[in-house]
């Protein structure tokens, strides 16, 4: 299996304090990754140094075989490593379907230059139509992002994603603030991007959602990878479930 | 009278054309910038010497409008790698450092200025003329780069950098691009300014000027073209139409300002499409209460 | 000993710089906001020194009339202007912020006239203390001296006091503060009042020191207090303490070695600039993001 995405031996410190400890991933394609861990394991830190929104102070990242440890966030997203963030970040000031043509117009902001060349949005426009379908917002299409609930804003960050034709898409914590109903909902759409093909890592602290649905399973643990494995297996675990349920 | 009104369009269209420049930096991309005088005073000055040296007006024009678009991506570049406040008051020192350097000068002129600058060559209607086609030619490229993918862009640089950067837009490269363009507009209009005072000091291009010109843009409403062409042409004309306003314009810039941000900061485009710009002043929490 | 005399005079606007800068760190701490106005109550506390002591003819009632009325301006700036605004994005209030400077400076020009005041008697300005083989001037030393009292005493009672903790913890994380049951906006009031106090203090000390206060003395302040603030770290209090007295003396120092480049107002902008391209986060660590 191809690897779409590797963290090789990665570490970062603030200030004494050693977020991730050497930690080695390997996703490969068409994987179904879940990361979890206790509050403070540095998930979301490990995630931000994947998306590269931090570098880290060893170690490298590997997409598609090309180390990418020292681009920034929008040369990985390019090339292709889309991300939905834990406090959604839609474009307010845009309709949904705005938010969406803009990702999906990806290959025309290449550039200042090629953007200023391009004015035809129409293309985009279908593909961002298509992908608010495929999530379920169509009637929001023409509603202003800021005026959107949490539930549709969550969607409304994967059909972003998805537009940018991504080779991994990472998750960071989607389900949260959800309540049952949209959790599962959401939880069962991701599940269903996989089986068509799309890599994903999700980052997520609601258990159940993730054992129901992921086919690996990671715990981080004080910034080190604890386990990896088979989810039931993984659960099993002695130490893993005295870290995650014990509590420290 | 009509000679009088003759000499008026020059300074509407100058007032124009650097309103248009602010807004494409600040107002499509979000980029505070408070120190645009120092881009106008750049064009000026530049324009000033070739034109002393020379020159004629049709080499001076692209050429000094490009050179300035090219020190307004220098000062662009400083402030990428920091943050938003940073680029306020990086923006306010490039005006005092423009100013201070042209100041002890003597190829400038120094506190006295350059006098004696050499007419454009086309007549007082030729250069009205002239103006008219550029503000025209400026106004154009403004719309047309808000319809563009460039100003799609830009809409979401200006409300959050960090989503943009994950739909892959590369932010740095754009921010640039919207100095260069903004800053070559200041530029255009100082070459514009110099053939028409034909006599320039550094007082013309202090903080307050700067100031002027966010406040044509912040009233007529930032980011919007129409409103933003409104807002300089109302602007311009105030203390033309009220005597007495030209010994109280800085109250009154000052106050209007402060009213227009407290009760309408999408300014008079605000007001009049009450939707279109509620997206990007609406209330949002923000984190520190 | 020449040298030793700049660096002093250095040291004494340096002060000077470090009380305001240090304003400024106290409001944008918390706001987040650039407090670009904050020099309004620089001149005004100038204004009120000069303008109370001329009046009573007592330095004893003007000083702290100045303060006062200093402090007791910036909490209504606060509670007019800024609370607001604070919900709307950050471009608002800082644009109402420039406003609310351009409009305060022609208000004190019209209240005060363009020319300047001056104390009508001020015995201090000419008189001098040796120490050792030092000759300084009472003024001089009184600025110094007040201002290592006033940021030695804050810096203690911040760091040792409990409110001083609190009030830190408050800085760091006001949503969680929140929950603890601090008043948010009391705490802005708080800062808003003492760091407007401290720039009353500033205006007053220049005041007698130059012994002329006009009305658009702040302005230039405002902008080399701002930058210091960037230089030192947004947020920092001993970023905000050593800039200042290094901008002071390099001032000193640049005016004369460089003084066929630039102007004295200018050495900021240069040291901004230098700062940034080689050291975008500031001086002194600040907070991790």
């Amino acid at each position: 299996m191809t690897a779409v995405l590797e963290a090789k031996s990665v570490s970062i410190s603030f200030g004494g304090i050693h977020a991730v400890r050497d930690v080695g991933l390997t996703v490969g394609k068409g994987e179904f990754l879940g990361l979890i861990g206790p509050n403070g394991a540095g998930k979301t830190t490990l995630l931000r140094l994947l998306t590269g929104i931090l570098r880290p102070t060893a170690g490298a990242i590997v997409l598609n075989g090309k180390d990418v440890t020292r681009s920034p966030v929008d040369q990985r997203a390019r090339a292709g490593l889309a991300i939905t963030h834990q406090i959604v970040k839609p474009f307010r000031a845009m309709t949904a379907l705005e938010n969406v043509m803009l990702a999906a117009g990806h290959r025309l902001t290449r550039s200042p230059t090629r953007a200023l060349l391009h004015r035809d949005r129409s293309l985009a426009h279908e593909q961002a139509m298509h992908l608010l379908h495929s999530v379920g917002l169509v009637e929001a299409s023409q509603k202003n992002a800021g005026l959107l609930p949490l539930g549709q804003l969550k969607r409304l960050e994967v059909a972003r994603a998805l537009a940018l034709e991504p080779e991994i898409l990472l998750l960071d914590e989607p389900l949260a603030g959800l309540n049952q109903f949209e959790a599962t909902k959401l939880s069962d759409m991701i599940e269903e991007l996989n089986q068509a093909g799309l890599t994903i890592v999700l980052v997520e602290h609601r258990l159940a959602e993730v054992m129901r649905i992921v086919r690996r399973l990671a715990v981080l643990d004080q910034g080190s990878l604890m386990a990896v494995g088979e989810p039931a297996e993984v659960m099993a675990r002695p130490d893993v479930r005295s870290a995650y349920l014990g509590g420290h | 009278m009509s000679g009088y009104l003759i000499s008026l369009v020059p300074l509407l269209g100058i007032n124009v054309i650097l309103a248009m420049g602010l807004n494409v930096i600040a107002g499509f991309c979000g980029q505070i910038s408070l120190g645009q005088a120092a881009f106008y005073g750049i064009g000026a000055y530049a324009a000033a010497l070739l034109a002393l040296a020379g020159w004629p007006l049709w080499i001076v024009l692209p050429v000094v409008t490009a050179v300035t678009g090219a020190c307004g991506v220098a000062i662009g570049a400083v402030s990428l790698r920091v943050r938003d406040d940073f680029l306020a008051v990086t923006t306010i020192a490039v005006n005092f450092l423009f100013l201070g350097i042209v100041r002890k000068s003597a190829i400038m002129g120094g506190e006295v200025g350059l006098a004696g600058i050499p007419a454009s060559g086309l007549g007082q209607y030729g250069f009205v003329a002239l103006v008219a086609g550029l503000v025209i030619a400026t106004v154009t490229l403004c719309l047309y780069i808000k319809s563009s993918w460039l100003g799609f862009a830009f809409v979401s640089i200006a409300e959050d950098e960090h989503a943009a950067r994950a739909i892959a837009i590369p932010v740095p490269a754009f921010k640039l691009a919207a100095f260069f363009i903004g800053s070559a507009m200041s530029g255009l209009a100082g070459v514009l300014y110099c053939y028409y005072a034909r006599f320039i000091t550094p007082d013309a291009f202090n903080f307050l000027v700067s100031v002027s010109i966010l406040a044509m843009v912040v009233i007529g409403g930032i980011g919007s073209v129409w409103g933003v062409f409104a807002g300089a042409i109302l602007l311009t004309l105030f203390p033309e139409i009220i005597r007495f306003a030209g010994e109280y314009r800085q109250l009154i810039y000052g106050a209007m300002l402060v009213l227009v941000m407290r009760f309408s900061p999408g300014g008079l485009a605000g007001i009049i499409s009450a939707g279109a710009l509620k997206g990007r002043f609406g209330r949002h929490r923000r984190v520190t209460a | 000993m020449y040298y030793i005399d700049l660096g002093m005079q250095g040291l004494v606007y340096g002060s000077m710089y470090a009380l305001m800068a240090l304003g400024l760190t106290l409001i944008y701490g918390l706001m987040r906001v650039l407090h670009i106005a904050h020099a309004a109550v620089f001149t005004l506390g100038a204004y009120i020194g000069v303008v109370a002591t001329n009046v009573t003819g007592s330095l004893w009632i003007g000083f702290p009339a100045a303060i006062i009325v200093s402090a007791l301006t910036g909490v209504l700036v606060y509670k007019l202007i800024y609370a607001p605004l604070l919900s709307r994005p950050p471009l608002v209030p800082l644009v109402a912020s420039v406003g609310l400077l351009i409009l305060f400076e022609d208000v004190f020009r019209i209240a005060f006239g363009n020319l300047g005041l001056s104390f009508e008697s001020n015995p201090y300005l000419y008189m001098t203390v040796t120490i050792g083989s030092l000759s300084i001037g009472v003024l001089q030393l009184a600025m110094l001296a007040s201002a290592a009292i006033i940021l030695t005493g804050f810096g203690l009672f911040v760091s040792l006091s409990r409110t001083g903790i609190a009030w830190r913890a408050t800085l760091a994380n006001p949503q969680m503060a929140t929950t603890f049951g601090v008043n948010i906006p009391q705490v802005h009031c708080i800062n808003f009042a003492i760091g407007s106090a401290l720039a009353g203090v500033a205006g007053v000390l220049i005041a007698l020191l130059n012994n002329y206060v006009e009305p658009d003395m702040g302005m230039v302040v405002s902008y080399k207090a701002l930058a210091i603030i960037v230089l030192g770290g947004l947020g920092s209090m001993q970023g905000a303490l050593i800039g200042g007295l290094l901008l002071g003396v390099a001032e000193s120092f640049g005016t004369v070695f460089l003084t066929d480049i630039f102007d004295r107002d200018a050495i900021a902008a240069v040291c901004l600039i230098a700062a940034l391209m080689l050291r975008p986060e500031g001086l002194l660590k600040q907070r991790a993001t």
